[in-house]
């Protein structure tokens, strides 16, 4: 009986599978193909793009674009720029965040609630642009790079998230177990959280990493300094001075020629740009990878 | 026996979680309530930088948006500008488009929701029910890029591939004979809420999932190993044992994302804009933005930001409560 | 337990290292001033070589050269791919070397962070054209940051003075609060028309097609239809685009200019020969205009991409080489094998016209200068003073004599290169000006010794103004300019374009592509205007034209 159930089980799992597998397979190719067009589009000549002439194969292969983005010497001081941004950042965010994670994971403490309040009102509440940066300016922090390391270092979604990471993962029994032993919260975090915590650490360090990569809008609100400039602002200076959005509304400083000229550099290097500043940041998310692995935690309470 | 911790802990969260300070309070009187301080006071501890640099960087601005009251004058500052009371919300609800544009602005989120919610974590049980260790880290690797992609070239590829006439679904429907002559997706504003949502979904499915990923490499192994050994199937043991080890995440995040309900991203929306959709892609931040773009409106614009966080707000207040009267991991 | 203790390592590193780089950044003031000792090093070798470049620019200019240098802040826009040195430019050392004054250049990141510099007022000393809004500008000289430029025209700013005598709508149209508070850039010669649309068309395809150039519309459609019946043919492509504009876009309007609405900014006004203002949205001349484009539409030759192509890939379509489109309007000849046209006749008995743009750009604040110092003040005053000579306003908008321009035999100014040659601005970017991105006044006195090579070859945007063009050029009085309102007429003028702006260009945008009768629908959509508060917001416009002409 049991071995029957079995052996239709196995014809199930294997079917299930291969549902599963060609889903995934039509799933990688519709995500692949544009992918694939974004490289093939930043080796054709700009026209024959837009006019929709590549489709498998570049056409008009030219490296103009990459040539370009090589050429423009703060490309290099930007990527510097941001590599020191999102690893300080980085830390920053993560140990924070794992604190607040791990502390409001806990249950037994009063105010809790308050606190988990406290935290979501400016998830939802922001103080907006201007008064933001009155505030920064009389901090100091305006034209100071370490503004784009603390702004936006804790976001308290991913507080949200570490706490339910760690809630679900480290019960509250096992930190009374330890605290019999004299175990303190810190002393339990430092030495049972962490360690049991691979796997949340690697998606806060990838989501603030990432955020960090990508980010620009504070870079260009608060920094005057164009040495001090990270890569994507250094990229959005180079394509976007007069963009879609500018052009659009009417408060492009350019006309006649310039914009033609402008129109063609951007358009020449649109593609070529997202190779060139996201190839970096895209090669953490294998190294991330290693540390979504199974049974570690629960396997290492136990022993 | 095997422990279910996740599914367990999910359970008694939400039953302590619910009686946390006031009821405290009520039973024990303040005597209690400061041992209980002294003995937790190292999570205090852990959540001072929290705390701190929410009142530093959060708080402190908050008090700026005094501002939708007034008809602030930066010279004057903050404090000692004009009080014009209602008048800017006044403005935003004699809009004359006003009410278009909130449906507009409604129906791309709650679309963007029911759609683009459910499908993240359909793939992470894809993924994660996979054996082939290198066609999964492909499937990761690949479907997480699209995130990097910027706005800008997004809406550029979907104007490049579904252009009218030398698009590439247009040829290749063409020459299917599904469609004859030009496909007017991007003209069509009954096609605005699809193409806005779905190549969203695209761009972002691989990133939300990983987050579902990270939680189901939580599940024991010992936990499939004994359901194999009862007989489970290996779809029992995604609804039975993966996906119950997630449900605490999924509720999370789905009480965050009802919280986000008023806020389309404005730029992906503006440039995607063109006079023959434009009925169903006025949303409110675009219409915004058009109608103040001459002028530093800051009150104004305080005072239409001050409405969207508070519909936001109340938003997750009412799923926060549906979720914990259903007995799920709420927020609060 | 070995894992565990690998963890806490790595998390107290964490810590440790972010508490360093906290304390690093905090000092972040002194890594600063360091930067600054650099640069002035690098400035001190820059300096000895425009010693030996700049001698003879300095001739005649020298009355305020002896005075003690200064160190001046100045807000700069962007770099642009044809100006991509402005920061940098060898410009800003014959401005130091003719006046003492250095200009310590910040370039603006962005509008947001203009909102804030406005915000905290904390002001540079002199903002060059990096987009203020007319309110933040009334705002601060309302405060009494920015120098109210009126108090200075009997004395040190006599040559602006005169100026502004010579052409009072120049300066309405820059007048914001009580006063003339910054520098507008005003181009004022025969040629500088902003000529933003041209019509041209591919005269290979038109001479291998062996057709005239057409002079009306009903002969233009009749050229259209043969350029796309041969297409795949000779060197016409396969996918050819007969006819191209981006609709709404400028280069629409030309459309509507030639059917006899001589229109020339975003919000598609005019001013008739009464003064009063016209608004072409609901012009019944409009009705012809757009049944031909129906026609156009509905016959393939113009395609679809018209309604969603954005401003950069509708730019690259124009431009491609080999080409692919066969007529096209557009400010300068850049597409191959391509000759103005004349606008053509719309058969309607309405005179056909191209565009006559304002003298200078509205609202646009070139140079505007704060109170920060009184000593800064006077000393930016006399500099503006003294680029008021047609030798220095020429080098600062175009760049160095004897690599931009040259005197002629005649003593004339003549420009070496512009904007025709991309290439040699490229190489030649360290020497180039800032042209509209800092402030000009370029009146009567200055064309008079200026040279326009340009004008005598053939197929110049000169020399079409001369010959095909001058029939065609709209008086200047019917060009619709405005001065700023007060702020509520503003806020409710924009409130009330977004929605007729949103109105107007959906019902065009349905009617063109097929969808409903134009004779039919005409008078709903003009009504629907009007429900919109069409009177009203024209009402507004013309109370700007009135403010900016002095009606």
């Amino acid at each position: 009986m049991r071995g029957n159930m079995k052996s239709k089980n196995i014809s199930f799992d294997k079917t299930f599978d291969r549902v599963v597998v060609c889903i995934l397979i039509i799933f990688l190719l519709i995500v692949a193909y544009p992918l694939y067009f974004v490289i093939i589009a930043s080796i054709s000549t700009p026209s024959a793009v837009v006019s929709g002439q590549v489709i498998l194969l570049p056409k008009g292969f030219s490296l103009e674009g990459y040539r370009k983005i090589i050429e423009y010497k703060q490309i290099w001081k930007g990527y510097a720029n941001t590599i020191i941004y999102v690893i300080l950042q980085t830390l920053l965010s993560v140990s924070v965040t794992m604190m607040a994670g791990y502390a409001l994971s806990r249950k037994k403490y009063p105010g809790r609630t308050a606190i988990t309040v406290y935290l979501t009102i400016p998830m939802y509440f922001s103080g907006g642009l201007i008064p933001t940066y009155l505030w920064m300016d009389k901090m100091g922090l305006v034209g100071n790079p370490l503004v784009i390391v603390l702004l936006g270092a804790v976001s308290v979604y991913n507080v949200f998230i570490a706490r339910s990471f760690i809630a679900s993962n480290i019960p509250d029994e096992l930190y009374e177990a330890a605290s019999m032993d004299g175990c303190s919260h810190v002393k339990f975090f430092l030495s049972v959280v962490l360690p049991l915590s691979p796997a949340i650490l690697a998606v806060l360090t990838l989501f603030s990493a990432v955020g960090q990569w990508n980010s620009w809008f504070n870079a260009m609100l608060y920094l005057k300094d164009e040495a001090q400039m990270p890569l994507q602002a250094v990229i959005r200076q180079l394509i976007t001075s007069q963009s879609a959005l500018a052009l659009a509304t009417d408060t492009g400083a350019l006309q006649g020629e310039d914009m033609v000229q402008q129109a063609l550099l951007t358009e020449s290097i649109k593609y070529a740009v997202i190779i060139v500043s996201t190839l970096p940041i895209m090669c953490l998310y294998p190294f991330v990878q290693r540390y979504f692995v199974k049974g570690i935690m629960i396997g290492s309470v136990k022993g | 026996m095997i422990r279910l911790p996740a599914d367990k802990t999910g359970k008694s969260d939400q039953g302590k979680n619910s009686g946390a300070f006031p009821g405290l309070k009520r039973r024990f009187g303040m005597e209690v309530i400061k041992k209980k301080i002294k003995a937790n006071w190292q999570i205090y501890l852990l959540l001072l930088p929290v705390i701190l640099y929410t009142l530093i960087f959060n708080y402190i601005p908050m008090v700026g948006n005094v501002i939708a009251f007034e008809d602030y004058k930066t010279f004057k500052g903050i404090f000692g500008s004009e009080w014009v009371g209602l008048k800017h919300f006044l403005r935003f609800f004699s809009m004359k488009k006003g009410m278009t544009v909130l449906w507009n602005t409604l129906r791309i989120s709650i679309y963007q929701l029911i759609a683009g919610f459910p499908l993240p974590v359909i793939l992470a049980l894809m993924i994660n029910s996979c054996k082939h260790m290198r066609f999964k880290k492909i499937v990761q690797t690949v479907t997480y890029a699209p995130h990097f992609i910027s706005t800008v070239v997004i809406v550029a590829i979907i104007n490049v591939f579904f252009s009218p006439s030398s698009g590439i679904i247009s040829n290749l429907l063409n020459t299917l004979g599904v469609i004859d002559g030009p496909m007017n997706t991007l003209t069509s504003a009954s096609a605005f809420p699809h193409l806005y949502v779905w190549s969203g979904i695209w761009q972002g499915l691989g990133w939300n999932s990983i987050i579902y990923i990270g939680a189901l490499s939580g599940v024991d192994p010992a936990l499939h190993e004994s359901a194999i050994i009862d007989g489970a199937n290996k779809l029992q043991r995604c609804r039975y044992i993966d996906f119950p080890a997630i449900l605490p995440t999924i509720v999370l995040l789905l009480i965050l994302n009802c919280g986000q309900l008023m806020s389309v991203g404005f730029e992906k929306v503006f440039l995607m804009q063109n006079s023959l959709n434009l009925s169903t892609s006025e949303i409110l931040s675009t219409y915004v933005y058009k109608q103040g773009m001459q002028q530093s409106q800051y009150s104004f614009s305080a005072a239409v930001s001050l409405f969207n966080s508070v519909v936001n707000f109340a938003m997750l207040l009412i799923v926060n409560t549906i979720a914990r009267v259903q007995g799920e991991n709420s927020l609060f | 337990m070995k894992m565990m203790k690998k963890w806490k390592k790595l998390f107290a590193c964490c810590l440790s290292l972010t508490i360093a780089a906290t304390a690093t950044a905090c000092g972040g003031n002194a890594a600063t001033d360091a930067d600054a000792g650099a640069e002035v090093s690098g400035a001190e070798a820059v300096e000895s070589v425009v010693e030996e470049t700049s001698e003879s620019a300095a001739e005649g200019t020298s009355e305020i050269a002896e005075k003690e240098p200064i160190t001046i802040s100045i807000l700069l826009p962007q770099n642009n791919a044809l100006r991509s040195a402005m920061d940098t430019t060898k410009v800003w050392d014959y401005i130091e070397e003719n006046t003492g004054i250095h200009f310590e250049i910040e370039v603006l990141q962005s509008s947001e962070q203009l909102a804030g510099i406005f915000a905290s007022r904390d002001y540079p000393d002199v903002m060059a054209r990096v987009g203020v809004t007319a309110d933040q500008l009334a705002t601060a000289a309302e405060a009494g940051d920015v120098v109210k430029l009126d108090d200075y025209f009997d004395t040190t700013l006599s040559g602006w003075g005169d100026f502004f005598e010579e052409y009072p709508n120049v300066y309405r149209i820059e007048q914001v609060y009580d006063g003339l508070y910054s520098l507008p850039w005003a181009m004022l010669g025969h040629y500088e028309r902003g000529l933003h649309t041209q019509w041209l068309y591919n005269d290979v395809w038109l001479q291998e097609l062996d057709l005239e150039v057409p002079t009306t519309i009903a002969e233009f459609t009749d050229v259209l239809r043969a350029v796309k019946a041969a297409a795949g043919t000779g060197t016409i492509p396969e996918d050819v685009i007969p006819f191209y504009f981006q609709f709404g876009a400028a280069n629409m309007m030309n459309v509507f200019r030639t059917f006899g609405m001589p229109v020339t900014e975003s919000t598609w006004l005019y001013v008739d020969e009464a003064g009063e203002v016209v608004s072409a949205s609901v012009d019944p001349k409009m009705k012809d205009a757009l049944k031909w484009l129906t026609e156009l539409y509905a016959e393939g030759l113009i395609p679809p991409e018209v309604m969603t192509d954005d401003a950069n890939a509708s730019l690259v379509k124009v431009a491609s080489d080999p080409p692919q489109v066969f007529c096209h309007t557009a400010f300068s000849n850049t597409a191959v094998n391509n000759l103005p046209m004349a606008p053509l006749d719309p058969g309607t008995g309405e005179k056909a016209y191209v565009v006559n743009r304002p003298f200078t750009q509205n609202n646009t604040y070139c140079c505007i200068v704060f109170n920060n110092d009184s000593e800064k003040v006077e000393r930016i005053l006399e500099f503006l003073d003294w680029a008021m000579n047609d030798e220095v306003m020429l080098t600062i908008n175009y760049g160095l004599e004897g690599v931009v321009w040259d005197y002629t035999e005649d003593g004339k100014y003549q420009l070496n290169f512009w904007e025709e040659s991309p290439e040699l601005m490229a190489e030649n970017a360290e020497s180039l000006g800032l042209l509209n991105s800092w402030f000009g006044a370029f009146g009567s006195k200055f064309y008079e010794n200026y040279y326009y090579p340009d004008a005598e070859v053939e197929n110049t945007r000169e020399w079409a103004i001369d010959n095909i063009y001058a029939d065609y050029l709209p008086s200047w009085d019917s060009t619709y300019i405005s001065a700023q309102l007060d702020a509520d007429d503003q806020t409710l003028m924009n409130q009330l374009y977004t929605d007729l702006n949103g109105c107007r260009n959906e019902t065009f945008a349905r009617w063109i592509t097929g969808q409903g009768d134009i004779d039919a629908e005409w008078d709903a959509y003009v009504a629907e205007m009007e429900a919109y508060g069409h009177s009203e917001w024209l009402e507004l416009k013309q109370k700007a034209y009135d403010k900016a002409t002095g009606r």
